[in-house]
């Protein structure tokens, strides 16, 4: 995968991303998504690894202990690059609209 | 094979999954629990009838599939079978259970792409498959046009056939993309086809797919019996075509004008049907005259039907015919003594009204000429014919090639005397 088709993350992506800070598997990936948005993004096991054989492939994230059945995740420097990126740009995002929003109170 | 296991033809795409799903469910309510997909089938088996909620997902990242199926496990789902390594079946009785997809947006992606090569690749494999059969398996050994002429209308009308059934699954996947790239961004779900429908699934016979395997059955038997009548095959293609086209025009058209388009292609598909048989009848007439077409070599004529009518007057002739409504090809032996030997004609006639059609044969000739060493040489005393070859093997040996006046051709194969002025002459008197 590109990493071209990851440039602009979806929201459900970047609370993957940002769920995998910290090293987790599946179902702890998913409750942390969960928890980090406040009950806001549900996100199922298909859509979730899906989404990590994406970041998988374009180097966002790594494995941390593949021998063992239950293999867990961890961002990788790339993937942290990723969501500052994205980060960044919802920032911009933000700043811009609130000039306009405080202008048409 | 036990009776308690029930197998169904798999006949859903991928852009009917949910009724996909609604079907295993509703199959489960009538006591026929879904166990498995294997070489197209699914398998069923009897069970207690039990309200179950079916979930089939495309899942294409195939390093962390185990990890997917302990994962949706782990939120009540039970695995049930997958297709192809990428489509995979849970089910669950639980109702709030976790659904597997939260991001369709993202999911519309891979179940596109999925579902647009699904239907592509079957079917270029199947017409593939087709070309191969009807090039190789009944393909003529003549070279010619007109040898080949019904083989390959029979090849062009699988071709016509397998592009337009490709064109309406095409059409059908560009028009559910478009509706769910357009409505996605409000809805953010799917729309998968029939989605209300899940007993469409149920339907084993669907009269247009048997039509069409009556057809292409008929059609391999037909060129397997070697019934050479181009009419056969107008008819085939016509069927085939209105068939195709009414495929395209299923996946054209929205529910509410359906009716009234239905009707107006019915009768369209009457009239279309009426000029090919007017056509054929036309093509059929002609067939008949290009049979009896004559030819005049010194005001005496020969003709295709005179071949035929030496045949049966003649036992120890023998006459190879295939006629088309472009011509007729036809081979002849016959046995004659000249200066008190035995010598053998063999002749390789085609008779056309169409210059084309000859000419075709000329060029073929030159080319079948130079594949065995030889050429064809220009004679300069043409004996009363319009254009009269040798064959120049060397130098010194030479055999009479073909002769050709007005649109007919005739082989003169291994004739060692082509000086000799009358042998045209002797040639017609054989033939009549």
């Amino acid at each position: 995968m590109p990493r071209k088709a990851l440039q602009t993350l979806s929201e459900p992506m970047y609370y993957v991303l940002l769920a995998l800070t910290k090293e987790l598997y599946g179902t702890e990936i998913m409750n942390e998504a969960k928890r980090i948005s406040k009950g806001r993004i549900t996100i199922g096991p298909g859509t979730l690894y899906t989404m990590l054989d994406k970041f998988y492939t374009a180097g966002l994230i790594k494995r941390t202990s593949s021998g063992l059945a239950t293999k867990s995740y961890i961002i990788t420097p790339e993937g942290k690059k990723a969501l500052r990126e994205d980060y960044c740009r919802l920032r911009t995002l933000i700043s811009d609209g609130e000039e306009i929003m405080e202008v048409a109170k | 094979m036990n009776d308690k296991i029930i197998k169904e033809e798999m006949k859903f795409s991928y852009t009917q999954l949910s009724a996909f799903e609604d079907y295993l469910s509703l199959k489960e309510k009538d006591g026929l629990r879904f166990t498995q997909i294997e070489g197209g089938k699914m398998f069923f088996e009897k069970a207690t009838q039990r309200e179950v909620k079916y979930s089939a997902v495309i899942f294409t990242g195939f390093s962390m599939r185990e990890e997917f199926v302990e994962a949706c496990e782990e939120q009540g789902w039970e695995f049930v079978s997958s297709y192809c390594d990428e489509l995979y079946i849970f089910r669950t009785q639980m109702p709030e259970a976790q659904k597997i997809i939260t991001d369709e947006k993202e999911y519309f992606k891979t179940v596109a792409k999925k579902a647009f090569l699904q239907p592509c690749f079957l079917k270029i494999s199947l017409w593939t498959l087709f070309l191969l059969l009807t090039t190789v398996v009944f393909r003529s050994p003549y070279d010619g046009i007109i040898a080949t002429n019904i083989e390959d209308c029979a090849i062009l009308m699988f071709i016509i056939f397998g592009l337009l059934q490709t064109a309406a699954r095409v059409i059908h996947f560009i028009k559910w993309y478009m509706k769910n790239k357009r409505q996605l961004d409000e809805t953010s779900k799917i729309i998968f086809d029939s989605g209300e429908k899940a007993e469409k699934l149920s339907q084993k016979w669907d009269i247009a797919n048997v039509i069409q395997l009556v057809i292409i059955l008929a059609a391999i038997v037909a060129l397997g019996a070697g019934f050479c009548d181009i009419t056969v095959y107008c008819w085939v293609c016509t069927v085939f075509i209105v068939i195709s086209l009414f495929d395209v025009l299923k996946n054209l058209i929205g529910k509410e004008n359906k009716k009234k388009i239905y009707m107006v292609f019915s009768v369209v598909s009457v009239v279309v049907i009426a000029c090919v048989f007017g056509v054929t009848q036309w093509a059929g007439a002609e067939y008949n005259k290009n049979l009896v077409s004559t030819f005049n070599y010194n005001g005496v004529p020969i003709s295709a039907s005179d071949f035929i009518q030496t045949k049966s007057d003649c036992n120890d002739k023998t006459l190879v015919a295939k006629a088309t409504v472009l011509g007729g090809h036809y081979i002849f032996s016959s046995d004659s003594k000249a200066e008190n030997e035995t010598c053998s004609f063999d002749y390789e006639i085609l008779v056309s009204n169409y210059s084309w059609v000859t000419e075709d044969y000329i060029e073929l000739l030159h080319k079948r000429y130079k594949k065995y060493g030889s050429e064809l040489k220009k004679a300069e005393n043409t004996y009363g014919w319009d254009e009269l070859y040798y064959e120049v093997i060397n130098e010194k040996e030479m055999r009479l090639g073909y002769a050709v006046k007005s649109n007919t051709v005739i082989m003169l194969d291994y004739v060692d005397m082509p000086e000799e002025a009358n042998f045209f002459e002797t040639a017609y008197e054989k033939l009549n």
